[in-house]
């Protein structure tokens, strides 16, 4: 008899653990995005040592560990491709110093991959993206207290663009991805869930004003296929559907009428003169393009080389903000040829084209949708070369991926 | 998982209240003790930038006072380094704007003279003193900057354009910094930057005269005295004569109460990064003597 209360007890504090040990890992993994709308460029780093450290020492044995990651080897190596093919081009990068940095800043594309495929991760999309808007909100909230009470004081007006981003401590386009993946989960949860409407009502309206005094233009459209997606997948009838998909392209466009989005059109200023903005980024992806056929083609240049030739090229074409400030490729895809060539764009492509496959397959709309918004900002913006794109994309896709992968095991 | 997101808000809008300061300005001065001391009435503008306005009116301005615009309700303060008028015309130069850069309109602004001071710190009194490397281009980021590092109050009969009190004159040699330091304040810290206008000739004589300067400010029993070097110089001759009165520096330095900052060897790892084109001091270069001032500060206190 007492042996086997003994049992029953030891059994009721293993399983307290396990619950706790769960409620731990699952807290520390939805930490590392909730993290990333605040003020402080080091929070979502801790998080993730936090997390690494915690499925490292406590979560699951290292057997385990292996088991699954041999399981989940293909999208293991695809994703963390991105950690492998800069390490890679760092051998024949002419910048060693600078490759360390540029590696480090790169390390979610492995660690992230890495905690999550080697987990049992359970369904915790909603438990993860609820605190992530949660965090969102909060950290939205905290900026807009900030710009108002500037506002209400004559002490200034911040509530545009980049004078706002100084509230939020965060380049305007990041914090507008966030604002995005935001509000394409509150459309998904109201939707398909029986949330609490008021709620997502209020929170979407708070969002929807953020990305408005963010002006970020991408957004918009990346917000519009976005949600064209999950409406595709929601449970609506088809003329609801067609319906939607006639009018919700010419609301989001209008956006671009209110003033703060017309603002954003001025034009753009060269060494000699004003050009259209669209004229701008022409000539900044001309310097770029010509730079890529000027190095090696096949394998570019390296891992975070020099760039002195595109920074002439700037000067040639008299782009003073792009050799000041020596801006990036402003394009994901062009910013891959630049270091690594057309080799390592076609692993990129790869990556993509995995993901694409695995997400229509199971038909997971909101993990398209998502995905459709990394695509779309990464036309107008080198997304994976920032800390806040790299962490948002190196953690949501292996979660997606996950989730889905999963899915097809048990289908 | 929410009480940790509660935690965070709350921690950072706290650390926002408390660096608020350093990266916004307009929140040094003092609002409440803003008044208008001067009324210009309607005033046209021409032509506005971030440095820059042009009013359509001949108007009598100073460059040691703020001013404001005011229309509809929405106010906007400036202050500027020089000004050029001629009968149907005003414009302003080297601009500050302390909030926000107005549109041009249609209608009107009213122009005001005001005091704006800056609020009070709790931390010791600074003098700089010495010639136009204290105010002239990039040198009005100086004072700036060392505030931001460490929390000082400035003294001095004239102010920068971000209302810094100083105390230095274009042209200053160090027999009209000896008159001046038998009548300025007393501070707790005296930034010394002089030794641009010397002439070669009177050099023999520097070192006695650096002396006395010293003795003069010693007398006044600050903490301690901050005397830089002077910088590289893009001239031969001008470059030996600042390696020579840097060596009297040195000599007349070797005091516990006076903290050598050697400019000329700090800028000289990096002349293009501190020293502009004409060789004037740029930005950086001020940020550099800023973090050294401010690390002299801190170590005294």
């Amino acid at each position: 008899m007492n042996s086997l209360k003994q049992a029953q007890k030891s059994l009721k504090m293993r399983i307290k653990n396990k619950v706790l040990n769960e409620r731990i890992f699952y807290g520390l993994l939805a930490f590392c995005i909730i993290s990333l709308p605040f003020p402080d460029y080091s929070l979502s780093t801790k998080a993730i040592i936090g997390l690494v450290g915690y499925w490292l020492f406590f979560y699951n044995s290292i057997f385990e560990k292996k088991e699954l990651l041999k399981k989940n080897i293909t999208p293991f190596i695809l994703l963390s491709s991105l950690f492998w093919v800069p390490l890679l081009g760092s051998v024949y990068s002419d910048d060693l110093i600078h490759v360390l940095k540029e590696l480090k800043m790169k390390s979610p594309f492995l660690l992230l991959p890495l905690v999550i495929f080697s987990v049992p991760l359970k369904n915790c999309r909603k438990f993860t993206l609820n605190h992530y808007i949660i965090g969102l909100v909060a950290a939205s909230i905290l900026a807009l207290s900030k710009a108002w009470y500037f506002k209400f004081n004559q002490l200034g007006e911040y509530l545009f663009y980049d004078r706002f981003a100084e509230f939020l401590n965060r380049h305007t386009t990041y914090y507008a991805l966030f604002v995005v993946v935001g509000l394409l989960w509150l459309l998904w949860l109201f939707l398909h869930e029986k949330a609490n409407r008021i709620l997502i009502f209020c929170a979407t309206l708070l969002l929807v004003y953020m990305l408005y005094l963010l002006s970020v233009r991408i957004s918009i459209v990346a917000l519009l296929f976005g949600s064209l997606l999950i409406i595709l997948g929601a449970p609506l009838k088809l003329w609801q559907k067609i319906s939607i998909f006639i009018i919700i392209p010419g609301l989001f466009l209008s956006a671009y009428l209110t003033p703060n989005f017309q603002n954003r059109f001025d034009p753009s200023t060269t060494d000699t003169t004003e050009i259209h903005d669209l004229d701008y980024r022409q000539l900044h992806w001309k310097s770029v393009w010509e730079t890529i056929t000027h190095n090696n083609i096949w394998i570019g240049n390296g891992t975070n080389a020099h760039r002195d030739f595109l920074y002439q090229k700037y000067r040639d074409y008299e782009l003073t903000a792009g050799y000041k400030n020596e801006y990036n490729a402003h394009n994901q895809y062009l910013e891959t040829m630049l270091d690594f060539g057309i080799i390592g764009l076609i692993i990129f492509v790869g990556l993509l084209l995995y993901l694409l496959r695995v997400f229509i397959q199971q038909k997971d709309y909101f993990a398209l949708s998502i995905f459709s918004v990394f695509l779309i900002f990464m036309i107008t913006e080198s997304l994976l070369q920032r800390t806040n794109g790299i962490v948002l994309f190196a953690f949501l896709m292996p979660f997606f991926l996950s989730l889905n992968t999963n899915k097809m095991k048990i289908n | 998982m929410l009480v940790i997101i509660l935690v965070l808000t709350i921690l950072y809008a706290w650390k926002f209240s408390y660096e608020a300061k350093e990266d916004f300005f307009q929140l040094n001065y003092d609002w409440e003790k803003e008044k208008t001391t001067k009324e210009f009435g309607a005033v046209s503008i021409d032509s506005i930038s971030y440095n820059f306005i042009s009013f359509e009116e001949r108007l009598k301005v100073d460059h040691q006072k703020t001013y404001k615009l005011t229309l509809q309700n929405k106010y906007y303060y400036f202050r500027f380094v020089y000004n050029i008028s001629d009968n149907s015309n005003t414009q302003l130069s080297g601009l500050e704007w302390i909030t926000d850069i107005p549109n041009i309109t249609e209608e009107n602004y009213h122009l005001e003279e005001v005091s704006l001071p800056l609020q009070v710190n709790s931390g010791p009194t600074v003098l700089s003193l010495g010639d136009e490397q204290l105010f002239e281009n990039e040198a009005k980021y100086f004072r700036r900057i060392l505030l931001k590092r460490y929390p000082v109050n400035f003294k001095g009969d004239f102010k920068d354009v971000f209302n810094f009190p100083y105390q230095a004159k274009k042209g200053n040699t160090v027999k009209d910094l000896i008159k001046q330091s038998e009548t300025i304040s007393t501070a707790d810290f005296y930034i010394l930057f002089f030794g641009l206008q010397e002439n070669s000739e009177e050099i023999p004589s520097f070192k006695t005269d650096a002396q006395k300067l010293l003795d003069n400010l010693l007398d006044k029993n600050p903490e301690k005295i901050i005397l830089f070097t002077l910088p590289p110089s893009n001239n031969l001759e001008e470059d030996e004569k600042h390696k020579e009165i840097n060596k009297i520096f040195r000599e007349v330095a070797q005091r516990e109460d006076i903290a050598l900052v050697d400019t000329y060897k700090i800028f000289s790892e990096n002349p293009a990064k501190y020293l502009r084109i004409d060789y004037s001091i740029s930005r950086d270069g001020y940020y550099e003597l800023a973090k050294a001032s401010a690390k002299i500060i801190k170590n005294a206190n």
